[in-house]
């Protein structure tokens, strides 16, 4: 018997993350198009990469939910109706919108179903049932809300709920947050957030004593693998990860992650303490602040806060993308990070946990001369490996 | 153009609309709950009543239960921002509603579909300093309903549910804990933080002042002026009460910005965060350079599976300095080294190296180029 688990949704920032994800098991992918959302600096997508995307997506099984999440300024709406016809033609799953001006055209000229951004700090059935009201079908909780709030406002109101799971974390209310408006001149609710929450403050009270060199709302990353039976059982039915700025090796391996965990629940009824393990050695392997479950299932404490100044911290490094290969000769790899021949690498596979170990022990260029190292940047060849996939990453351990 | 303060209870006041905040109810609450309670009855002023936090599913009934206690009849309105308890107070009250929309609604028809969806019961729209004075003219211009703006005190910068203060300091038995802040990172300095029972509040250094502008506001035809006057002084509320207003902003003892007013650029520098250069991805891109051997070959990642590269096809090269070649293809090796005439399945195509180039150059097909 197996038993019914959430969607799950990953970031794509650019198409090859797109593809990336959807390889390693997302699900439903969400992305942006030039304007618009809240991620200006991501490379987002134009209308031929969107095209490509949902097509792609579809042929995947996948799903594509556009986000227009953005607190737009009348002039930001320029061009809308066009875009809005073109998402309809490319025949895009929905749109993820926090703006009630936007649900109200959207709603008056589209019939692509409408989810409520997070950006909306919607933490309520009350809140939920209004949205309901002007025509959202799914709601996007406000990353303040656990597990069991989620359960209760999809049993109040019968909408949809999607929940954050994993990935970086405001400690403001979503929407709530002008730091950057204010200090940086860049409208963080347009796309243009500094992430001045993740800076070093002094701070001095009342009665003058002074904390310096703190980074005191800085919040820890969410993870949340073990709880996805409660996430399972609450009825939720989309389970997100935050990330569309974040590594190409993040867009691959955390939804490989998740998707494994969403597969071990559905076929047993339970993730074990050993899959537990597994997936956390999995997720410590890709970049990221400490990890911290949030709000989802007691609301987030002293113990949320990541108190450290930003910094890289994963065991692995990425070390290229495979682009092609010569069956049973060679293996183009877009080299990320330099390595050399007797390194020991990953081969991160598509559906199966088990990654492949391997030594690498020749490499060549794309004229098949020798190579004495491989340098970032370069596309080299290594030696053919069963088991390897178009699009596969490759990775290895820190400081060998 | 009428003015809006909160109440205090230290201090008279001359403002046409008093905002009852309470420690329970609003972010920077000003007396308790029971007291509000016990002075709408006891007096015939009539106050607006301020719902500004936001509520979780979780604590919903307990608000719920609380406000009940309120006599809702001597109430002038209410003042609410979360949504959930917009829905809330249409529902289960009659109270004119005025809705905030300073964190989130700062376009036309969003504010019109507020305007239109809450009908008779809304009261008054307060409006985002987001916005400019033009966005508040055309606003003026299509909406009937009452508008409000803040003019004068704290900018909000965030509200976190977290506790990020008391982590960091030994707190007392009162429950506030007001904090001065300096980024180390940046020459901004002098944020007023508060933790409370809601959470967090941060505020900017500078405080907001469009006093000056109050002919301008006038004009646009904004009704009601909010002077925040929260953490006013003794001298600062004497002042206001007899709108002394050079003096008010004279006395103030924190810097003042005149924030938005004037013009909203805080999306100008959105462009430069990309390289437009390579933002050309179009039915023309073929995919990009991403080796070169120099003097040899280049190789070509390929994104488009709707047409295969041919022999003879005339490409457009755009470097990411933004410097356009052109060239015409006379031979395509797949990875295997087997010359071909068109690709298939490849992902990796090389081309005998045709000039001077680098990774990362954009490859389109000159037919179809568009010029941008």
């Amino acid at each position: 018997m197996t038993h019914s688990v959430p969607e799950l949704l990953a970031p794509a920032g650019s198409l090859e993350k797109l593809k990336m994800a959807i390889n390693y098991g997302a699900n439903a992918v969400y992305l942006g198009g030039q304007k618009y959302g809240l991620r200006s600096a991501a490379d987002n997508f134009t209308s031929w990469e969107l095209k490509e995307a949902t097509s792609f997506a579809h042929s995947k099984g996948a799903l594509v939910y556009v986000v227009l999440n953005s607190f737009l300024h009348d002039s930001d709406f320029e061009g809308i109706e066009a875009f809005l016809s073109e998402l309809a033609e490319f025949n895009v799953d929905a749109v993820i919108v926090s703006d009630l001006g936007m649900v109200s055209l959207i709603s008056s000229i589209s019939d692509i179903p409408i989810h409520l951004s997070t950006q909306a700090s919607c933490i309520s059935s009350y809140g939920a049932e209004f949205w309901k009201k002007m025509g959202i079908t799914r709601v996007i909780l406000g990353r303040e809300a656990t597990i069991e709030e989620g359960r209760l406002i999809k049993e109040k109101t019968g909408l949809e709920v999607e929940m954050f799971i994993h990935g970086s974390m405001c400690m403001s209310y979503s929407g709530h947050c002008v730091i950057s408006n204010y200090t940086q001149g860049r409208d963080s609710n347009r796309g243009g957030c500094a992430h001045s929450c993740r800076f070093e403050y002094s701070l001095t009270d009342e009665k003058n004593n002074t904390v310096n060199s703190i980074t005191f709302m800085s919040s820890k990353d969410l993870e949340g693998v073990a709880l996805i039976p409660e996430f399972a059982k609450a009825g939720i039915d989309s389970i997100k990860v935050e990330g569309r700025m974040k590594s190409i090796h993040y867009a691959g391996a955390v939804p490989k992650v998740y998707s494994q965990a969403l597969s071990e629940y559905k076929n047993k009824n339970e993730i074990d303490a050993n899959f537990i393990k597994w997936a956390s050695e999995q997720l410590n392997k890709v970049s990221h602040r400490a990890y911290h479950s949030g709000n989802l299932s007691e609301k987030a404490d002293e113990k949320s806060i990541f108190s450290e100044r930003e910094s890289e911290d994963s065991d692995y490094v990425i070390v290229g993308q495979i682009l092609d290969f010569a069956k049973d000769k060679s293996i183009a790899l877009q080299v990320r990070t330099g390595f050399k021949p007797g390194d020991k690498l990953e081969l991160v596979r598509f559906s199966k946990r088990d990654d492949i170990e391997f030594v690498v022990n020749k490499i060549t260029n794309l004229k098949d001369e020798h190579l004495e190292k491989a340098n970032p940047g370069r596309v080299v060849l290594i030696p053919w490996i069963d088991g390897v996939e178009r699009s596969n990453l490759i990775r290895m351990r820190k400081e060998q | 153009m009428k003015f809006v303060n909160y109440f205090n209870e230290d201090f008279k006041t001359s403002a046409d609309d008093l905002i009852l905040s309470t420690y329970e109810f609003s972010r920077h609450g000003q007396i308790s709950f029971y007291d509000a309670c016990e002075l709408i009855s006891n007096t015939e002023q009539q106050f607006i009543f301020d719902w500004d936090i936001l509520v979780s599913e979780e604590e919903f009934s307990k608000f719920e239960n609380l406000f009940s206690k309120l006599d809702q009849q001597r109430l002038q309105a209410i003042r609410v921002q979360d949504v959930g308890v917009l829905q809330y107070v249409l529902d289960k009250t009659n109270l004119p509603i005025q809705l905030v929309l300073e964190s989130g609604n700062r376009n036309l028809i969003g504010i019109k579909k507020w305007s239109q969806m809450l009908g008779d019961r809304l009261d008054r729209l307060i409006l985002s300093p987001e916005l400019d004075k033009e966005e508040l003219k055309q606003i003026r211009s299509e909406i009937n309903c009452p508008l409000e703006v803040l003019v004068f005190g704290k900018i909000l910068l965030f509200y976190s549910p977290r506790k990020l203060l008391s982590p960091q300091f030994e707190k007392g038995n009162d429950e506030h804990l007001k904090v001065s802040g300096k980024s180390e990172e940046s020459p901004h300095r002098g944020f007023s933080l508060i933790e409370n029972s809601h959470g967090t509040f941060m505020y900017n250094p500078k405080d907001l002042n469009l006093i000056p502008y109050f002919d301008e506001i006038n004009d646009i035809g904004i009704d009601y002026c909010r002077i925040d006057n929260r953490d006013f002084s003794k001298e600062t509320a004497k002042y206001l009460e007899k709108k002394q207003f050079e003096k008010l902003i004279s006395s103030h003892p924190r810097p003042l910005i005149k924030g938005f007013f004037h013009r909203n650029k805080t999306d100008v520098l959105f462009k430069k965060l990309k390289n437009q250069k390579l933002l050309i991805k179009d039915q023309s891109y073929v995919g990009n350079i991403v080796d070169v051997i120099k003097e040899k070959q280049i190789a070509i990642n390929l994104a488009n599976k709707e047409r295969p590269l041919r022999l003879g096809d005339e490409l457009i090269l755009l470097t990411p300095e933004g410097k356009r070649k052109e060239f015409q293809i006379e031979k395509l090796k797949n990875l295997s080294g087997d010359f071909v005439a068109q690709t298939t399945d490849e992902q990796l195509i090389l081309i005998p190296y045709p000039s001077n180039l680098s990774i990362k150059t954009a490859v389109y097909w000159k037919d179809s180029f568009q010029e941008q």
